[in-house]
């Protein structure tokens, strides 16, 4: 690969952030090694953080932001090679012994990972997870009680001010005090930086917004260096001084949030703003990035997005092109940013068109109606103590013909519940479904044509598309497997196959493959056809998006739009993604642990909510401005 | 957890167990009727005709004159109190026989099982800790000629090597008082061991693989715990977990290879003593050491799961996680 030509001797002046830098990472480059055979995994990554500044690192998946993370602290995988520099204090990182490094981590440089579930010890209690780093400081034995007491100190630190929760186990906390329970432990010794990779991605949007928040305060009182980790550009607006830009293992774009926020300088950066489906109003179709992330090693020697970038020339491909400097402490690795910094400043403007307005709820004949439904799922049989969990506590809603509906709250609300009870997964406990006319409460007592009809009626799509398509059969396989239950006996299975391809935005290529040769938006779009094989009236779509990149999140919002526009099918959208809602649905229903607590058109909701529980939703769509963390609940 | 709900797990699985030992107790009566011939001669048998006195002896002992079902509550009373009969080929209490027979092969087993785990955990860490070298495709080539070769085979081998060419061990008996048993049933430990070793290693190995790709391991060494206590505390205390629920497992291969490793150094214990009942139809002394390996199976299952419960919280607290 051609060397970037900042790796080794650059010069001081480079515009980087205020002060000298406390950590400072440069030309480092990932590679794996398996099997004798070498793929870059980052490439060329340079990165400085002063002393108490938030830098973010950006980037989808495949992006290489987590081994990056992970190559600082000197904590990459197994077969995971990082060469360049990480400079801390003097000393090159990657150059220490194992034995050095380990006394620097937790000291020196913290890290929190993305998932709360999985980060703690499943067989420790919460605090000794806390004294067990407090440990490393301070050997003597004598300190035991003394780490104790220091443990629910740092407890308090990060709101947890209940002393029980240090005895009990992380199992029986929710993901965001776990969070908490793992950020206390990051931190009790002290560290100057702390590296925190999606330290929110799996938790729900009101605590995702409490613990971003807690991140911020207890990295501005401690004037920590801060690199936080995301796909959010909004978050990494809002949270940090600097963004930079990370795709494909290549580093496109660094600024400071506030200047690449008015004024990205990568056609990358560009399209992720744009695919970010705003919160606050609808637009007739999102702004897209086409075609799916492309692997760090295919691209290591040309422009990482060339193969998805719509300004591409001859000269992007002829060598990775350089992070070059640019006015105002800004860099961007597009070779031809002079030239097209103008379109991109019009296509930026142009998506701030006003919004559409939502169709006009004209009543629709009713399609599915559901009646005081409940839902309480039983305790483990024989085991005394444990009572059943109720799930929906007597929900009512209607879905008219054609309509688009969403089912929003958080884990916990009953929403997934509820459309599992709709295409009949699962049984309410009392209340009744109506489903075109048949009554749908209980699949198992109807009739074999009865349930047919339903079948044809109602189908759904799941949030994982990695596990909703069988991964022995072919696409053509699948889709010709649904199409036999159509409503018309099909003649030429192969010809609606490619039909259906063909609608979810698929070349009849795609008949022959089988699932693993596929990204997760194409996977979703197939899980779309499929759904779409018997002509269905209602999908019921449990957070379709959910699991893809903002890129391709777009993509499949838009081809919903589409669908919903060319077949006239109605949907149930289950999410708890406001922004996403707010483009595709007509009427909203706010479900709070199991109950409806607000319900009406999307705009009103939205825009005014009336019920605390709903503002509170609202307020913790995440925005690119500062006062988002600071402001009320 | 409170003392109470520990009582009440225990509870259940005894209850549970006590069921499954009728339902075993039931099978293992019922041989006396499934073995051809009528249930005299099964229970006299011998070349002379026995005595008519002996065969109404026989009668009264184990109600022959009554309903299946009363023989059946008769024996499984006495049965309880470790009363199975006499023995047919000796003539004695088959309780002594068990009672003498069981000693050299609780030893043998006992100190099998301390090398098993002695030697197969530690080796497991060590495989999964320096995967992909040397020391762990040794350690994992050695586990799988310990499967393969049964404990009779590597018995013989030990036997030669050590008893028969070095002559550090004795070749046969159980030896007498501890030292002396020890330096007998060392041999015949060693090659139960073996069979032994290759599974828990193996459960081990892959335990630990696993759970070192874990985020929590990931995220206490980024707190720069030290080494030790990350493979230990962190580590191997979560690997262990599945190699824990893998004892029923260790117990049957262990009490199989006991019955060839008895065989192979002579050692007068449980497994010849079968060898010999079965050879000879002594039907009484077959029904104890039945009743007794079921007992210890089902003893040592209660007690995996005990021990399970107090590694793992998730199970302690009657839940996993929501
Ligand atoms: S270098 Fe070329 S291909 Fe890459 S972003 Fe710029 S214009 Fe597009």
């Amino acid at each position: 690969m051609t060397r970037t030509s900042k790796v080794g001797g650059r010069d001081e002046e480079v515009a980087r952030g205020a002060g000298p830098a406390l950590l400072d990472v440069r030309g480092l480059r990932i590679t794996s090694r398996i099997g004798g055979r070498r793929r870059v995994i980052v490439s060329g990554m340079d990165l400085a953080l002063s002393p108490g500044e938030t830098v973010g690192i950006v980037g989808e998946s495949g992006s290489g932001k987590s081994m990056t993370a992970r190559a600082i602290l000197g904590l990459l995988p197994p077969g995971l090679f990082a060469q360049g520099t990480v400079h801390y204090e003097g000393r090159n990182l990657l150059e220490l012994p194992e034995r050095a490094l380990a006394r620097m981590r937790g000291a020196d440089i913290g890290l929190i990972l993305q998932d709360p579930y999985t980060m703690l010890n499943p067989l420790l209690r919460c605090g000794r997870h806390i004294e067990d780093t407090l440990r490393q400081r301070d050997k003597s034995w004598r300190g035991r009680r003394a780490h104790r007491d220091e443990a629910l100190r740092r407890l308090e630190e990060v709101g947890i001010s209940d002393p029980s929760v240090a005895d009990r186990y992380p199992f029986q906390l929710s993901g965001g005090m776990r969070q908490r329970v793992g950020i206390a432990a990051a931190l009790a010794r002290d560290p100057k930086i702390l590296v925190a990779d999606e330290p929110t991605t799996a938790l729900d949007v009101t605590t995702q917004k409490e613990s971003l928040a807690l991140l911020k305060s207890l990295q501005s009182t401690r004037a920590m260096g801060l690199i936080l980790i995301t796909h959010d550009l909004r978050i990494a607006f809002s949270m940090c001084d600097r963004v930079y830009v990370l795709y494909a293992g290549s580093l496109l774009e660094v600024g400071t949030a506030e200047a690449v926020e008015a004024e990205p300088l990568h056609p990358y950066t560009l399209g992720l703003l744009l695919s970010e489906p705003p919160a606050t109003r609808r637009v007739s179709r999102l702004v897209a990035i086409d075609g799916t992330v492309s692997a760090a090693d295919d691209v290591a020697d040309r422009c990482a997005f060339a193969p998805r970038c719509k300004w591409k020339q001859e000269p992007c491909e002829r060598g990775k092109p350089p992070l070059a400097d640019l006015e105002g402490a800004r860099q961007s690795a597009c070779v031809r940013i002079d030239e097209i910094r103008g379109e991109i400043g019009e296509l930026r403007r142009a998506a701030e068109r006003p919004a559409e307005p939502v169709g006009v709820l004209a009543p629709a004949r009713p399609l599915a109606r559901v009646e005081n439904v409940r839902k309480v799922f039983e305790g483990r049989a024989g085991r005394a103590g444990i009572d059943g969990v109720q799930a929906l506590a007597g929900v009512s809603l209607e879905i008219g013909e054609g309509e688009s509906v969403a089912l929003v709250g958080e884990s916990g609300s009953g929403k997934t519940t509820l459309g599992r009870c709709l295409v009949g997964l699962e049984t309410p406990t009392s209340g009744g479904i109506t489903i075109d006319g048949v009554t749908a409460s209980d699949y198992g007592a109807l009739s074999v044509q009865e349930r047919r009809r339903l079948r044809r009626t109602v189908q759904m799509i799941f949030q994982d598309p990695y596990t909703s398509l069988n991964p022995a059969h072919s696409i053509g396989f699948t889709l010709r497997e649904a199409l036999r239950v159509g409503p018309e006996g099909t003649h030429d299975l192969d010809g609606s196959a490619s039909e259906l391809l063909e609608r979810v935005g698929l070349p009849a290529a795609y008949l022959a493959r089988k699932p693993v040769a596929l990204s997760g938006g194409e996977r979703q779009r197939v899980a779309i056809a499929r759904a779409l094989a018997v002509r269905p009236q209602l999908m019921v779509c449990d957070e379709p998006v959910s699991a893809l990149d903002v890129s391709v999140q777009a993509q499949i919002l838009n081809l919903f739009k589409r669908l919903r526009g060319e077949l006239g099918v109605a949907y149930l959208f289950i999410s708890h993604d406001l922004a996403v809602v707010r483009q595709v649905v007509d009427r909203v229903y706010v479900l709070h642990r199991g109950e409806v607590v607000e319900s009406g058109p999307v705009d009103e909701i939205l825009d005014d909510p009336h019920h605390p529980y709903t503002a509170r939703l609202v307020a913790s769509v995440p925005r690119s401005d500062r006062d988002w963390l600071s402001g009320q609940p | 957890m409170q003392r109470s709900q520990l009582l009440a797990f225990v509870g259940r699985r005894l209850a549970g167990l006590a069921l499954l030992l009728c339902i075993i107790s039931f099978g293992v009566f019922s041989l006396v009727h499934l073995v051809p011939g009528s249930a005299e001669q099964v229970l006299i048998s011998g070349r002379r005709p026995p005595s008519p006195e002996r065969v109404e002896a026989i009668r009264e002992r184990y109600r022959l004159d009554e309903s299946f079902w009363s023989q059946y509550t008769h024996w499984v009373r006495r049965a309880a109190v470790g009363d199975f009969g006499l023995s047919i080929r000796t003539g004695e209490p088959v309780a002594r026989a068990l009672r003498e027979r069981a000693a050299p092969t609780l030893f043998l087993g006992v100190y099998a099982w301390i090398l098993v785990v002695s030697v197969g955990i530690p080796l497991g860490v060590l495989a999964a800790v320096k995967k992909r070298t040397a020391i762990d495709r040794a350690a994992v080539a050695m586990s799988v000629a310990g499967v393969s070769a049964p404990a009779f085979v590597t018995g013989i081998f030990l036997l030669y090597i050590f008893a028969v060419v070095l002559g550090w061990f004795p070749a046969f008996g159980q030896g007498s008082g501890f030292a002396g048993r020890l330096q007998h049933l060392t041999l015949p430990a060693l090659a139960l061991a073996l069979t032994g070793i290759a599974p828990v290693l193996r459960f081990t190995r892959t335990g630990m693989l696993e759970t070192l790709e874990q985020d929590y391991i990931v995220f206490a060494r980024a707190r720069g715990l030290s080494r030790a206590r990350v493979l230990f505390g962190y580590g191997l205390r979560n690997a262990l977990i599945p190699v824990i629920t893998a004892g029923g497992l260790l117990l049957g291969i262990l009490l199989t290879g006991a019955v060839l490793v008895e065989v192979t150094f002579s050692i007068p214990g449980l497994g010849n003593l079968l060898i010999e009942a079965v050879n000879f139809h002594d039907i009484p002394v077959v029904q104890g050491v039945a009743m007794m390996t079921a007992t210890l199976v089902i003893m040592v299952n209660l007690a995996t799961d005990v021990l399970y419960m107090f590694i793992d919280p998730r199970i302690r607290f009657g839940q996993v996680a929501a």
